[in-house]
């Protein structure tokens, strides 16, 4: 509905958008549309407003006697501009409309309330409840710098890594090549406590024995 | 540059003066005009003859510079827009167009002038068939053109172009 303040930024900007694809405020030729816009707007609107300021030097071009001669009836500023034939339609229709809403949003408000009780009810049995807890059983390689890498105390060091929800098993060296082996450990995980990423980081943390950490295989239990 | 005679027959209308025989002349389709006061060659001179007869010399521009900017226009309208091959070359030109109508109204000072309405016939037949994409890429020439082509008889029989994807649809009320 109109431009709103055409002494503020947000006005002028609604100007400029208008302004985008028109020369003038109301069809084709300069009318009193553009005379009373142009005295509302009172001072030249800012360079960054490039269709503002446009139409307001084009405007400014006719002397203020040639303005007051434009064609078309003289409206308030706030008719015109964007949306302008709707909001100035059947004021009555428009005040029935506001009360439909108006109970509409009521309704909306209990419904929202309603719906949200059910879900927060919902949500506090689902956290009582102790769903299946999802495992994975992980198969690690874990190898060594050189064939005079002490495996045994490589695999103490990885099972002196504890944590929530990581139960290490069986282990057992496997030759490589040219005498290396590399320990073959399983573990088993809880997946919300434990990610591969936090196994090969501790592991991979005994820099002295452990060159690199592979995940041999990854099972969902 | 069927379009110079074409142009040259909209503009004599719109005027309200009489052409006479349009007849293109030459490898290069020199539009030529024949009358009682002397032979015109070429767009410029015979539409600003016409302008002249017509007594509508505010079109020309009033002020020396203004006349001298006309005349800059005319002379583009012939040398650049008229001369365009193909999208590529046009697309150039329309991109010129908008980038200097960015901040007007009209092609000089804040009056229509022949430049205007010379250009906007030039640029009909482009128009026509424009994707709505493009005209809201020109969008500075495509308000241009849509403000000049609701000047009273300067369409005439020239279609109307569109700019508007639909006629109920305003960008703006929204």
């Amino acid at each position: 509905m109109g431009f709103g303040d055409l002494k503020s930024r947000t006005g002028q900007q609604t100007l400029n958008d208008y302004l985008a694809d028109r020369s003038y405020i109301e069809g084709y030729q300069p009318n009193q549309a553009d005379a009373v816009v142009f005295t509302a707007l009172v001072s030249p609107p800012p360079a960054d407003l490039c269709h503002v300021l446009r139409w307001y030097n084009h405007i400014k071009s006719y002397s203020d006697s040639e303005r007051a001669k434009f064609p078309g009836p003289k409206k308030p500023v706030g008719a015109y501009g964007p949306a302008v034939s709707a909001a100035s339609k059947d004021d009555d229709v428009e005040l029935d409309e506001d009360d439909l809403f108006g109970d509409n949003d009521q309704e909306e408000e209990e419904e929202d309330e309603v719906r949200q009780e059910r879900l927060a009810a919902y949500a506090a049995k689902k956290a009582k409840k102790p769903g299946p807890i999802a495992k994975s059983s992980i198969i690690l390689d874990v190898k060594p710098w050189d064939d005079e890498t002490d495996m045994t105390k490589l695999e103490e060091c990885v099972r002196t890594i504890v944590a929530d929800g990581l139960l290490w098993g069986t282990s057992k060296l496997v030759p490589v090549g040219y005498g290396i082996k590399k320990l073959q450990i399983s573990c088993v995980v809880e997946d919300d406590k434990i990610g591969t990423d936090f196994l090969e980081e501790e592991i991979t943390k005994f820099e002295d024995y452990v060159q690199s950490v592979d995940i041999a295989a990854f099972n969902k239990i | 540059m069927a379009e110079a005679g074409q142009s040259i027959a909209a503009l004599a209308t719109y005027l309200g003066v009489k052409a006479g025989k349009v007849t293109l002349d030459g490898r290069d389709k020199l539009p030529v005009v024949k009358g009682k006061t002397g032979t015109r060659r070429g767009l410029v001179s015979i539409t600003k003859h016409l302008v002249r007869a017509a007594e509508k010399n505010s079109l020309l521009g009033n002020t020396a510079e203004d006349q001298a900017a006309v005349d800059q226009w005319l002379e583009y309208r012939v040398s650049q827009l008229d001369r365009c091959q193909g999208d590529k070359e046009l697309a150039g030109v329309l991109k010129e167009l908008n980038a200097y109508l960015a901040d007007k109204v009209y092609f000089v000072n804040h009056t229509l002038s022949l430049a205007d309405i010379l250009l906007y016939y030039g640029l009909h037949t482009h128009f026509v068939g424009m994707p709505f994409y493009d005209k809201e890429n020109y969008m500075h020439v495509s308000r241009w053109f849509d403000n000049v082509q609701h000047e009273k008889g300067l369409r005439q029989t020239f279609p109307y172009v569109h700019f508007l994807r639909t006629q109920i649809y305003d960008r703006m009320s929204h």
